[in-house]
């Protein structure tokens, strides 16, 4: 820690036992999306893919479900792969505190070796594949996709990475999908204000943390890089992409750089989305992409999505986490931890100690109106700090025991959601439920919670003889 | 490369180009529709290749495209209004 770039991970990977290479010659459909799918259905400790064979390509490489497992997302932190999940989200808060590390400028990348200016075509500068059956095109979906606010283009802080979902409509042209809560949709929005497309860049392929914290909710203000820096430990690297000038990763595999047409929208879709889901039938904005860079055979990276779990649950999992917690834990220091792994937070659970009668009520009221939760915390469980909100068989001990449907139900109508969620009637607006299923305290005194039954003495010493002997 | 047009399968215009073909002679060859912005692989089965058998669900009809949502709106330019 930290990875210079995608290959080195791939090595660290490969050293631990969390990278499968396959071979064998695959078509590129449907075998690259099934193969990730299928390794997602098998649990959540599975490898890696590198694909080297693929019908009809030379020299292509393509990479699948690289932080799609609990031990490769340990491993981005440079942490031993099996470190528990909870352990991660305690790991990862701690370094969150750190922020911001300020980033490291550096020259000549990588990837700045093959450039293409003219005639440029990415169906055959990369090997662009169809995920799910019926997606309307090929897709570039775990791109790191930089803009810059065209009214303040030289605060850093206001540059912004994210992941945005890209499809390939032409040789040289992509349709984008930037909510309009996310900050490439508030820069869109601005440079079609000012009447001027948007300077975008778009890194394909790079180290993983980069990728984590793109899909971080982080504040408008704060840099993706200097957290990048706060969560691996050390300054990241960037480098200015050369035609416009937007910080990208130095360690990429593949750089466009285009703009986003101002006033310009047109069909996209439909694709799978992390709702399990295909959204589409709009129109969306669209990239001319004017120049690309890359190595010498890059690797092309892409992620699977679809029903959860799958390679971008555990992207966003931990990293949707985090934030909710240190914003609660600075209202409520009774917090203990917050589990909102649940499709990016739709369903979150929060662990705490109770200071009085209702207070974890509070608590669960007080997730939905904090940045994420405008967008996300449709379902929010509350549950004693004695359980793991990690540990689900737990979570539905204290629903199943603690919690009484008359008493412990909030239910807020109208509120805001992600129009993703297929469940949000008009798209975007939805009821809110907390369901509070910690154990009643003064002066709300009811139930007959006085007798929980607690492990034996011990039980932790003979935990860790346990794995010991086992593993 | 050449443009050799098709019919695309989803909203059957009938200028889908040709976009790109396989680096290995022979292989495939891919298709997009200016029309619908539908892109598939030769290789692919009839129901992402084949007007008739592209499942109902998923075809476009080209007339109503430019009556779906813009997502995110358009804004006005600043000092239009």
């Amino acid at each position: 820690m930290p990875y210079a770039d995608l290959r080195e991970f791939l090595r660290a990977l490969e050293k631990a036992g969390q990278l499968l290479r396959i071979t064998d010659e695959v078509m590129p459909e449907p075998d690259l999306g099934a193969a990730a799918r299928a390794a997602n259905n098998l649990g959540d400790r599975s490898p890696a893919l590198l694909f080297d064979n693929i019908h009809g390509y030379r020299d292509a490489t393509v990479a699948l479900n690289v932080i799609g497992s609990w031990p490769n997302h340990a491993l981005m932190m440079g942490l031993p792969a099996d470190t528990p999940v909870k352990e991660q989200f305690f790991a990862f808060a701690e370094r969150y505190r750190a922020f911001p590390v300020a980033p490291e400028r550096r020259g000549a990348a990588p990837w700045q070796e093959v450039g293409v200016r003219h005639g440029i075509n990415l169906f055959e500068l990369l090997p662009l594949f169809r995920l799910n059956r019926h997606d309307g095109g090929f897709y570039i979906d775990k791109a790191c996709v930089v803009t810059r606010d065209p009214d303040d283009p030289g605060d850093f802080g206001r540059q912004n990475v994210g992941i945005y979902r890209l499809q390939v409509k032409g040789p040289d042209v992509l349709g984008i999908q930037p909510v309009p809560q996310h900050d490439a949709g508030l820069h869109l929005r601005l440079a079609e204000e000012r009447g001027e497309n948007l300077p975008i860049a778009i890194a394909v392929g790079t180290e993983p943390v980069i990728g984590v914290v793109a899909g971080m909710p982080l504040a408008y203000d704060q840099s993706e890089y200097e957290m990048a820096g706060a969560i691996q430990g050390a300054p990241y690297s960037i480098t200015a992409a050369p035609l416009t000038g937007l910080d990208v990763p130095w360690g990429a595999e593949v750089v466009l750089e285009g703009e986003v047409l101002a006033g310009r929208r047109e069909l996209e879709g439909p694709f799978g989305e992390f709702t399990g889901h295909y959204t589409g039938g709009r129109r969306l904005p669209v990239v001319k992409i004017h120049q690309v860079s890359m190595r010498p055979r890059p690797i092309f990276e892409q992620l699977y999505l679809g029903m959860p779990w799958t390679e971008l649950d555990h992207m966003v999992g931990i990293n949707t986490c985090v934030p909710l917690y240190e914003q609660l834990k600075a209202d409520f220091p009774e917090i203990e931890a917050v589990n909102a792994m649940y499709t990016h937070g739709l369903v979150a659970i929060i662990s705490t100690r109770r200071r009085y009668g209702g207070f974890a009520k509070a608590v669960g009221l007080r997730a939905l109106t904090t940045p994420h939760g405008l967008a996300y915390c449709k379902v929010v469980i509350v549950v004693d700090e004695t359980v793991d909100p990690f540990n689900l068989p737990q979570v539905m001990w204290a629903l199943s025991t603690k919690f009484h449907p008359g008493r412990d139900t909030v239910r807020v109508p109208g509120l805001s959601v992600t129009p993703l969620d297929p469940g949000s009637e008009p798209p975007g607006v939805t009821d809110k439920l907390i369901l509070d299923a910690t154990t009643p305290v003064a002066p709300d005194v009811r139930g007959h919670h006085g007798h929980q039954v607690h492990d034996p003495a011990e039980t932790a010493r003979w935990e860790a003889f346990l794995k010991e002997r086992i593993a | 490369m050449t443009a050799a047009t098709t019919t695309c399968p989803r909203c059957r215009c009938d200028q889908a180009r040709t976009v790109a073909a396989s680096p290995v002679p022979g292989c495939w060859t891919v298709h997009s529709c200016p029309a619908c912005s539908y892109t598939w692989r030769s290789t692919e089965p009839p129901e992402a290749t084949d007007p008739e058998r592209f499942p109902s669900a998923f075809t476009i009809d080209t007339d109503t495209i430019s009556t779906l949502a813009e997502f995110p709106a358009i804004p006005a330019r600043r000092g239009d209004g």
